[in-house]
């Protein structure tokens, strides 16, 4: 989950995934981490001559580090590659871990994510939990997805395309990653409201619009949990890798299609699918590729959810910095944004109304 | 006449916001660039708060009036215990003045451009009404 949104400088100006300078909170020098990368691979490989170079910071995601690095091999072949690390002191054993079988799980089903190498619940080898996995080469940020002209011919198809891919997400076999954990996403938003202890009585309408015309479940399958405009990796010929799997959980699929509609996932972008495309492309495509048939109201219900929930997400960020637990600028903005999400929930709301 | 001398609060924080804008951000590179935004950002949220605060509070208490309740905490409560279900439309009223309110202060861009879009929005809904009468 990429915690902190595009749009946090409040322009256009700003920028998704940078590199941070080197000894911003690293978990531990990057010289020591160059090291230990060293070691575990060339162990892994069986390649004495392995060697790191290039090991930089990206930021972005804020509930893990991601770094990328080159691996030169003895006979000089050379990979890039992404090491996913646990924060220093917040480790969840187990989750990396089973977000590498989750992704591995991924590509069996056929859909685009990069193929993960090594995983490690070990904090003796890199210091905290880790995946390493394939780099995947193309374009990430969201608004070089909505503008970029190399990229003019595949935004029509880009909303079909992720139909097609979450398609393939909901049809892995649940019982092949027995550790994801099935969650209610509507009981789950309502009890993290109540945790934070502020009123909101926009999300609290919104909650009671929600439990009060809960539609029956489309299926209970794997959900990618944040699968949207800027956490794809694109080429000219279509999505390229599907990344950031960390709120991963069994529920129902249409989690997913709500989720990618999320007014704050257009980056300014017209359509209302990612800033790229239109609902009956979603639609469509979803339905031809999985079998299952749903309706545009129904969306409108699971649209309407996920902006509740990411509501509720911001406010939980935003009390990370009034807490102390991560004081930044960026994170100083986002208690003061919530009220966009809550702007589009009233909208969502309006629309329902009138529907 | 207030106790502090002059120049006021508002003042020094258009001063600061000033400074980063013409003396910081031309020569900030990519990655500083970014957070000299943020931080003109909050002075921004900061100004228009102490400006236009007061004003946008009082309306606030007034508007939280004409549902019977006199805070946010009470008007969360009432909703989700279903008190207000019959007056959906006048607390969606209210709570689409609150949310103005709050965007004012904290996002007048992000105001703005939904407006336009809502404004382009209706356009084509009475083009497509048009057609289908003609």
């Amino acid at each position: 989950m990429s915690m902190v949104t595009e749009d946090t400088a409040g322009t256009d100006d700003s920028q998704g995934v940078q590199e941070a300078p080197l000894d911003a909170g690293a978990p531990s020098s990057t010289g020591d981490l160059a090291e230990g990368l060293q070691r575990v691979l060339s162990w892994n490989r069986q390649d004495p001559g392995l060697k790191i170079q290039g090991l930089t910071r990206l930021l972005g995601g804020s509930s893990r580090i991601t770094w990328t690095f080159t691996a030169t091999g003895q006979n000089n072949t050379e990979q890039k590659m992404v090491l996913r690390m646990d924060p220093p002191g917040i480790s969840r054993p187990g989750s990396l871990v089973l977000e590498g079988e989750l992704m591995n799980a991924a590509k069996n089903s056929g859909a685009p994510v990069p193929t993960i190498y090594l995983s490690s619940d070990d904090p003796g080898l890199l210091g905290a939990p880790f995946v390493l996995m394939e780099f995947i080469d193309g374009e990430s940020h969201p608004r070089s997805i909505l503008r970029d002209k190399k990229l003019e011919k595949l935004r029509p198809q880009l909303a079909g395309m992720c139909g097609q891919a979450l398609a393939k997400i909901h049809a892995i076999p649940p019982e092949s990653v027995p550790g994801l954990a099935t969650i209610d996403v509507l009981g789950q938003i309502r009890t993290q409201l109540e945790q934070l202890g502020e009123p909101h009585p926009v999300f609290e309408l919104g909650l009671r619009y929600l439990e009060s015309s809960r539609p029956a479940p489309l299926g209970l399958t794997v959900v990618h949990g944040d699968f949207r405009n800027g956490n794809l990796i694109v080429g000219e010929e279509g999505i390229r890798g599907v990344i950031d799997w960390e709120l991963s959980h069994i529920g129902d699929p249409m989690e997913d299609l709500g989720w990618l509609c999320v007014r704050s996932w257009r980056f300014g972008g017209p359509g209302p699918v990612g800033g790229f495309g239109s609902y009956n492309q979603l639609i469509f495509s979803y339905e031809h590729a999985s079998g299952r048939v749903l309706d545009r109201n129904l969306l409108r219900w699971w649209e309407l959810l996920s902006t509740v929930r990411w509501g509720v997400m911001t406010m939980m960020q935003a009390q990370a910095f009034s807490q102390g637990t991560h004081r930044s600028l960026d994170t100083a903005l986002i208690g003061r944004r919530v009220c966009e999400v809550e702007w589009d929930t009233l909208a969502l709301l309006s629309s329902l109304r009138k529907a | 006449m207030p106790l502090q001398d002059p120049p006021a609060v508002e003042d020094l924080l258009q001063a600061v916001r000033e400074y980063l804008q013409e003396e910081v951000l031309p020569s900030a590179d990519a990655n500083q660039r970014v957070h000299v935004l943020m931080a003109m950002n909050v002075v921004g949220v900061v100004e228009r708060e102490l400006v236009l605060g007061p004003k946008l509070e009082q309306e606030h208490v007034k508007a939280l009036n004409t549902l019977g309740v006199n805070s946010e905490a009470e008007l969360a409560q009432a909703i989700k215990s279903g008190a207000l279900d019959a007056k959906r439309d006048e607390v969606l009223k209210v709570l689409r003045q609150t949310t103005i309110a709050k965007l004012t202060v904290a996002s007048p861009a992000f105001l703005e451009r939904t407006r336009k879009e809502a404004e382009l929005a209706a356009q084509r809904q009475a083009k497509k009404a048009e057609a289908a009468q003609g």
